[in-house]
C-alpha cells in the first residue's frame, strides 16, 4: 500500500516543482539544528539572554555580539537562541495534538459513515468559520493571556483540517479490497483501523503533523507578536520581532531580522518536508 | 440553480447564528465578572453594581441576554463598549474602512497577481517559471507579522519611499498608507493562489478535452481560455473565496505592526482591555464576512460550472 502512496506523493512532487534532495538535506539540518536550540537554547548562549546593558544598546552585529545587541543591549543572539524552547514546543504541542484529535475523528468518520460522519461534518463546518488567530485571540479574552489559551485553542482550530484530508485518506482506503477481505475474516473494524488502516495512511498523517506545525507556529507567534501570549522578558520569537519594532525606526533592525529568519526558516524547512510526504499547503489555514 | 443559492443561503445562516452562540456564550462562560472589567478592578459599592447590571443587562440568564443581544446585533447594536463608554457601534464604525480598503487592495492583489504569477508559472516553462515558484515558496514561508516588519524596515526606513504608520487622510492618501500593510497581509495568499493556480492549470492542460479541442483545430489561445483557463478557475476561485475570508482575521496581525485603526486592531485591544462587548462584535463580523464571501463563492462557482447545483 505504501507503494501507492509514495507514487501518488511523486506525482504530486513533480507536478508542482516540489525540493530536490539537495533541499532536503538542508531542511533536515535546519530542523535538527532547532532541536539542538530547543533543548540546549539557554545553555549555549554565549551571554545570560536577560542581562542588560544600557551602555551597549543598540549594536550592530561584530564579534563579541553575532547578531548585535537590542535596546537594552541585551545579546540579541543568545536571545534567539534562548527564544527557541518557547517558539517551537508551543507549535509542536499544536501539532501533536491537533494531529492525533484530526485522525481519530477523520478515520472514525470514514469508517462509520452515516449519522457520526454527517455530525461530525457539520461541527467541522462551524469550527471552519472561526479561523485560527481569531479563536485563539477569543481564547486569550476568556482565559487570560499566556501560552495556554492560545495553544488549546489553535489545537482545536487545526483538528478539522487534519480530520478532513485524513478522512478522505481513509475513505480511499477503506474502499481498497484487502479491507472487505479482513471484514469477511472476521476482524473487528477497530482491528482494521488499527492494523491496517492507520499504517497504511501513516505517510498522510505525518505530513499532517509537519504541516500542522507550521500553522500553528505562523498563529502562536502571531499572537505573541501581538503581545496577547507569552510576555517579555521570555524572549520567545514573535516577542523579540516586536520588541525590534521601534529599533527598526532607529535604524537597527537586528533583533527583528534574526528572530525573523529563524522563524523562517523553521516554517521553510517544515513546509518543505510536508510537501516530501506529499501535502501541499491548504486554502485558509491561514498564516498570520 | 435557485433552489441551490437558497441551500446554500440557508447553510450559511445557519452557521453564522450557531457561531453566534458559540462567540456569546464562550465570553459568557469567561471567569472574573464583567464588572471588574467595567471598573478596571476598583471596589464598587452595591448601588453602583446595580446601576451597571442594569446598564449592561448582566443579570438575565444566559438564553435571555443571547437573544436580547442576538435581536440588537441582528439591528446594528452590539451594545455598549465597556472600555469607551459609547455605544459599540460607533466605536467600530470609523474603523470599518479602514479594514474594508486594506482587505480589498490585498484581495485584489492575491486574486490579480496570485492567479496571473501561477498560470504564467504554468503556461511558460524556463526561466520565468522558476522564477515564479521560487519566489511562491518564499511568500509562502514568511509569516504575515514577519512580513509587516521587514517591509517597515525596507520600504519606509532605508528607502523612505512608503510612510511608516497611520491610515493617511483623503483617498489617494489612504491607499498610499495601505500600500505596504496590503502587501504585507497578502504576501502569503498571494504565493498560496500562485501555487494552487498553477497546479490547476497543468492538471487541466494534460486532460482529454484540451487535446481534442487541440486536434479539432482550435487556435491555442482559444483552447487556453475556453478549455483551461475556465476549468483550472474553479477550484482557485473557492480557495481565494476562503483566503480572502481569513484575510479579515489576518488583518488585526497588519493592523497592529502598521498602527492602523482598523477593526483588527480594535479586536486585538478589545481583547488586552476585557472589552467584551467589543469583542463579540468584531468576532461575529469576522465569522459573518466568512460566511459571505463564501456565499458569493458558491454562487461564483456554480456558474463557472452548472454541475456542481446537482449535488
Amino acid at each position: 500500500m505504501s507503494a501507492v502512496g509514495a507514487r501518488v506523493g511523486y506525482r504530486r512532487r513533480a507536478r508542482l516543482g516540489g525540493a530536490s534532495n539537495v533541499v532536503l538535506v538542508l531542511c533536515g539540518v535546519v530542523l535538527a539544528a532547532m532541536a539542538v536550540f530547543v533543548l540546549l537554547g539557554s545553555a549555549i548562549a554565549p551571554q545570560n539572554p536577560d542581562a542588560v546593558n544600557l551602555q551597549i544598546a543598540l549594536q550592530g552585529p561584530s564579534l563579541a555580539h553575532l547578531f548585535g545587541t537590542d535596546a537594552t543591549g541585551r545579546d540579541i543572539f543568545s536571545r534567539v537562541l534562548a527564544g527557541a524552547r518557547p517558539s517551537i514546543l508551543g507549535p509542536i504541542l499544536i501539532a501533536v495534538g491537533a494531529t492525533a484529535l484530526g485522525t481519530m475523528i477523520g478515520v472514525v468518520a470514514a469508517w462509520k459513515r452515516g449519522v457520526s460522519d454527517a455530525l461530525l461534518s457539520r461541527g467541522m463546518e462551524i469550527l471552519f468559520a472561526f479561523p485560527g488567530l481569531l479563536m485563539a485571540m477569543m481564547a486569550v479574552a476568556i482565559l487570560g493571556r499566556g501560552l495556554t489559551a492560545p495553544i488549546v485553542a489553535l489545537t482545536i482550530a487545526n483538528t478539522p483540517w487534519v480530520a478532513r484530508i485524513i478522512r478522505s485518506a481513509a475513505l480511499r482506503e477503506r474502499s481498497l479490497p484487502y479491507i472487505a477481505a479482513s471484514t469477511v475474516q472476521g476482524f473487528s473494524g477497530f482491528t482494521i483501523c488499527i492494523r491496517h488502516v492507520l499504517p497504511n495512511i501513516s505517510r498522510t498523517i505525518w505530513a499532517q503533523l509537519a504541516l500542522t506545525f507550521t500553522y500553528g507556529m505562523t498563529d502562536l507567534l502571531a499572537i505573541n507578536f501581538l503581545g496577547l501570549g507569552v510576555q517579555p522578558p521570555t524572549p520567545d520569537w514573535g516577542v523579540l520581532v516586536n520588541e525590534g519594532q521601534d529599533s527598526i525606526l532607529q535604524g537597527a533592525p537586528w533583533e527583528t531580522l534574526f528572530a525573523s529568519v529563524f522563524i523562517v526558516l523553521t516554517i521553510v524547512a517544515a513546509t518543505a518536508l510536508s510537501a516530501r510526504l506529499g501535502e501541499e499547503p491548504i486554502a485558509g489555514r491561514g498564516r498570520a | 440553480m435557485t433552489r441551490f443559492i437558497l441551500r446554500r443561503f440557508v447553510h450559511g445562516v445557519v452557521v453564522v447564528l450557531v457561531a453566534s452562540v458559540v462567540i456569546f456564550g464562550s465570553l459568557f462562560l469567561a471567569p472574573g465578572s464583567p464588572i471588574t472589567a467595567l471598573t478596571a478592578g476598583r471596589p464598587v459599592n452595591a448601588h453602583t453594581r446595580a446601576l451597571l447590571e442594569a446598564r449592561y443587562d448582566l443579570n438575565a440568564p444566559f438564553v435571555v441576554q443571547y437573544v436580547h443581544w442576538l435581536g440588537h446585533a441582528v439591528r446594528g447594536d452590539f451594545g455598549t463598549s465597556y472600555v469607551e463608554s459609547e455605544s459599540v457601534t460607533a466605536v467600530m464604525a470609523p474603523r470599518i474602512a479602514t479594514t474594508l480598503i486594506l482587505v480589498s487592495m490585498c484581495s485584489l492583489l492575491v486574486i490579480v497577481v496570485g492567479m496571473l504569477s501561477g498560470a504564467v508559472a504554468a503556461l511558460k516553462r524556463g526561466p520565468i517559471g522558476t522564477a515564479i515558484v521560487v519566489a511562491e515558496a518564499i511568500g509562502l514561508g514568511i509569516p504575515t507579522f514577519v512580513a509587516s516588519l521587514l517591509l517597515i524596515a525596507i520600504f519606509s526606513v532605508q528607502l523612505h519611499w512608503f510612510p511608516v504608520f497611520g491610515s493617511g487622510s483623503g483617498f489617494i492618501d489612504e491607499i498610499w498608507h495601505l500600500t505596504l500593510p496590503s502587501v504585507a497581509l497578502a504576501l502569503g495568499s498571494v504565493a498560496y493562489i500562485g501555487r494552487l493556480t498553477q497546479a490547476s492549470v497543468e492538471g487541466e492542460l494534460q486532460k482529454e478535452h484540451v487535446t481534442t479541442a487541440t486536434v479539432r483545430g482550435l487556435p491555442h489561445g482559444r483552447v487556453i481560455r475556453r478549455h483551461v483557463l475556465r476549468n483550472a478557475a474553479i477550484p482557485v476561485t473557492t480557495a481565494s473565496g476562503i483566503v480572502i475570508a481569513y484575510l479579515v482575521v489576518g488583518a488585526a496581525v497588519v493592523e497592529t505592526a502598521f498602527s492602523l485603526n482598523g477593526l483588527g486592531s480594535l479586536l486585538v485591544s478589545a481583547i488586552a482591555q476585557d472589552d467584551f462587548p467589543v469583542i463579540q462584535a468584531v468576532s461575529l463580523v469576522a465569522v459573518a464576512a466568512f460566511v459571505v464571501i463564501g456565499f458569493i463563492v458558491d454562487a461564483i462557482c456554480a456558474r463557472l460550472d452548472p454541475r456542481i447545483t446537482l449535488e
